[in-house]
């Protein structure tokens, strides 16, 4: 994910002059994601929207400090860390799933993005990765990475529950990176 | 990145709108966006994308910037103000000093009113003659005291040292003091000199005199 310049000037510019319009037009773009990632947390629609409000407080001041090159990222590891603390504080934790995406790095993204460029043996070497996948996993990796379906049309070629379809897909490809990183440095 | 465009294609997407190829795209861009991936989990949560509510959130984000605006304002009138009121105060001093300082001197003038009015009319250099009161005296100026006062006062300018002088004298055939002596003791040079000035001076009636010389 290219970082815009556009973000880059803004996060600068706050950074130098505190100037609160300035956070604002960085902020306000990712308000609605925001919600609605403190929503799957807290389920509850005006803790979501106060905690909203209070993770820009805390972009108020750390942002003021802290050089942060990829906002996206930053902020949204941010707002997940809010959350979960302030569902650990207020001792309401439930499970979440928690690692789905910290562990993920570019590896796979990068063969995403710049497709053309993937030499054989990392072809033959996903290949037998796949392999090692359970066959649920495994499945709807093909189905969603290879066939390009989408996560209802693999839970109705598969007759797994949507919500299934998503979870094998991420834990899939965060087995299936693993296994390519281990092979690799072998 | 637009954030209506996200919203929208979230709305569409959980509403079961998007085409299979506008879903497997989200969906894939997800899978690399955790962001996006928690948004679209907690809007399916909420079975809805509420766009009202959604706008409130701005409203409050860009009433917390227009905190901070109000803030730097209120502290900028803040000292305005202050200097207004510091203004106000040195003035309102300002002005009751020269009150206090107009009322003063109409004091001082009507108090002089009264200094001025009780003398009887006096020469230039503040110079005084009067009768002093005694048996047997009855000499006076032929005219009047206020002439002769008038006369001590145009020769007595700027005599010093200032002084009283009691002089007592007998008046002779023609009218003129003769005889002067003074009542205490008196500079032999002033002496001579108010003796000098009362013989060249007006004339008098009467025989015997005494005059208290205020100079």
């Amino acid at each position: 994910m290219g970082v815009p310049p556009e973000e880059q000037k803004l996060l600068v510019g706050y950074r130098e002059t505190g100037d609160l319009r300035v956070l604002g037009r960085l902020y306000e773009p990712y308000m609605p994601l925001v919600y609605g990632l403190c929503y799957k947390y807290y389920k509850d629609e005006a803790k979501s929207e106060d905690a909203v409000m209070q993770i820009f407080e805390s972009l108020i001041t750390k942002l003021r400090t802290h050089e942060v090159t990829n906002f996206k990222s930053w902020l949204y590891t941010l707002a997940r860390n809010h959350c979960l603390m302030d569902l650990r504080r207020s001792n309401r934790i439930q499970t979440v799933d928690i690692d789905e995406h910290l562990m993920e790095s570019d590896v796979f993204m990068h063969q995403h993005h710049s497709g053309e460029g993937i030499p054989e043996e990392q072809l033959v070497l996903m290949e037998s990765c796949l392999e090692t996948l359970n066959t649920e996993q495994q499945t709807c990796v093909r189905l969603f990475y290879l066939e390009q379906k989408c996560y209802k049309e693999v839970a109705d070629i598969t007759g797994y529950d949507l919500n299934k379809v998503k979870s094998h897909i991420q834990n899939g490809k965060r087995n299936l990176k693993i296994c390519m990183e281990k092979n690799k440095h072998e | 990145m637009n954030n209506s465009y996200y919203i929208i294609r979230i709305q569409r997407y959980l509403n079961g709108e998007l085409s299979r190829d506008e879903m497997y795209e989200l969906e894939r861009e997800a899978l690399d966006d955790p962001l996006l991936q928690d948004a679209i989990d907690g809007y399916r949560l909420q079975r809805d994308v509420n766009h009202r509510q959604l706008s409130l959130l701005q409203r409050r984000l860009a009433d917390r910037i227009e905190g901070q605006a109000k803030e730097r304002n209120a502290f900028f009138f803040g000292w305005q103000r202050l200097g207004v009121a510091a203004t106000a105060c040195v003035l309102m001093v300002l002005v009751l000093v020269l009150l206090w300082m107009r009322n003063q001197p109409m004091q001082r003038t009507s108090e002089k009113e009264v200094q001025v009015e009780l003398p009887v009319p006096e020469g230039s250099a503040g110079v005084r003659a009067v009768a002093a009161s005694g048996a047997g005296l009855d000499a006076y100026p032929e005219g009047g005291w206020e002439a002769f006062n008038t006369y001590l006062g145009d020769k007595l300018i700027g005599t010093s040292p200032k002084g009283e002088a009691i002089l007592s004298f007998d008046v002779d055939a023609r009218g003129v003091p003769a005889n002067i002596q003074a009542d205490g003791h008196i500079d032999a040079a002033l002496l001579s000199e108010l003796q000098q000035l009362l013989v060249d001076g007006p004339k008098w009636a009467g025989t015997k005199g005494k005059v208290a010389i205020t100079f």
